[in-house]
């Protein structure tokens, strides 16, 4: 991965022009955290950090970014695997070919599948961890658990932490709130896609999330 | 979570906003202030979709994101889903409304000149106005579909559809354009 920081102006640009090939265009996200007393965050947009917060006092800030960069590509390989049977076929559009797409309407065939009814059951259960937003656990390294979290939008959030028996469940929360939080973040109207998260609220909330992980769920 | 909005106030904003746009800020640039709008609408789709998708599974593909903006996020706003979705399974979609709601109170403003205007051109007036309002929910469905990764082209089509004063068609097409599916 490791594309080069852009400047956002550069990235809108792009997206309204929509005329440069697609490339992967991922935001990224990436928290560490590290416990007792020991965390971290790093947010990324198309590799580039939205948000680092340290919850450091040790002085291995860039060991945490390594470890951080090193997971984003696990979370692309995990992506990448999931995806892999549902590769799409190349389509002929490009974005100044809508006219020809409205003369093609008449050749459009019903979405079979579009009954508008809420699926109950999710016939893909089999494979729980499939389509989920949290990644779980991506690599254990001698000193920290990485785990992962890929939002719909293709955020990631990496949490890193050091202690080596925290549970599931409170991985899940805690990317849970923190979501929440991230998205009441973005909804800022002044808030720039793509750029830092410099919101103060923001990280108040963030220190508050991350004082109470392991905690909420325990009881 | 969960507060709502009188729905008379949205469609105020909505009509004000449009108002403003094409005929203060731009009065004599209508695409410009097309453009405008369809940007707004981008950054309350973005940020819209943001929300929406937080306790959701991933799509795995793009026909799954459609999908939810046709139901999911269609309902989150306009308390109805779409009506009919249509694909030619090459990436373009048209999704249409058979009552779409932020249409439905429009009225035109009767000409000054008035009296001898045809028929035909005062439908076109409707459909000129009525085109001006479909700018800002494009937007929504392209800033959405552009944070799911599917970076797409949205356009709004009233003229295909039959001209029924009460039902309010509204249809959008999208035209994805995939490079790495």
């Amino acid at each position: 991965m490791g594309v080069p920081v852009e400047s956002e102006i550069l990235d809108l640009k792009r997206i309204r022009n929509e005329e440069e090939e697609e490339e992967e265009e991922e935001e990224e996200e990436k928290l560490q955290l590290k416990s007792e007393s020991i965390r971290k965050w790093v947010f990324v947009f198309q590799n580039n950090p939205l948000y680092i917060q340290s919850f450091t006092e040790a002085d291995d800030a860039l060991k945490l970014h390594h470890i951080v960069h090193c997971s984003l590509d696990v979370v692309d390989e995990r992506v990448k695997l999931m995806h892999h049977s549902g590769s799409i076929v190349a389509s002929g559009f490009g974005p100044l070919d809508i006219t020809l797409a409205i003369a093609n309407i008449m050749c459009f065939s019903q979405v079979p599948d579009i009954s508008f009814a809420t699926k109950v059951n999710n016939p893909k259960k089999s494979g729980p961890m499939l389509n989920e937003t949290f990644l779980g656990l991506l690599y254990p390294t001698e000193n920290y658990k990485v785990y992962g979290y890929l939002t719909n939008t293709k955020v990631k959030f990496i949490l890193v932490t050091t202690d080596l028996d925290v549970r599931d469940v409170d991985v899940r929360n805690f990317f849970r709130k923190f979501h929440a939080a991230y998205v009441d973040a973005v909804s800022n109207p002044f808030h720039v896609p793509g750029k830092k998260i410099t919101s103060r609220t923001f990280a108040e909330r963030v220190s508050n999330i991350v004082k109470s992980f392991g905690l909420g769920s325990s009881g | 979570m969960g507060r709502e909005v009188s729905e008379s106030c949205v469609e105020s904003l909505m009509i004000e906003m449009v108002s403003s746009y094409c005929d203060r800020f731009y009065a004599t640039k209508p695409e410009l202030a097309a453009r405008r709008i369809e940007a707004i609408g981008y950054q309350v789709g973005h940020q819209l979709s943001e929300r929406y998708t937080m306790e959701r599974p991933r799509f795995s593909d793009h026909l799954e994101a459609i999908k939810f903006i046709c139901k999911d996020f269609w309902s989150e706003i306009f308390k109805k889903q779409i009506d009919n979705l249509k694909t030619n399974h090459r990436g373009t979609f048209v999704l249409q409304d058979n009552r779409f709601r932020w249409l439905s109170h429009i009225s035109l403003d009767p000409s000054p000149d008035g009296s001898d205007t045809s028929a035909s051109l005062a439908e076109n007036k409707v459909a000129q106005a009525a085109s001006m309002h479909l700018y800002f929910p494009c937007g929504i469905i392209r800033g959405a579909l552009t944070n799911l990764g599917i970076p797409c082209a949205v356009s709004a089509d009233i003229s295909s559809l039959p001209a029924c004063k009460f039902l309010c068609p509204g249809l959008f097409i999208c035209g994805t354009y995939k490079g790495l599916g």
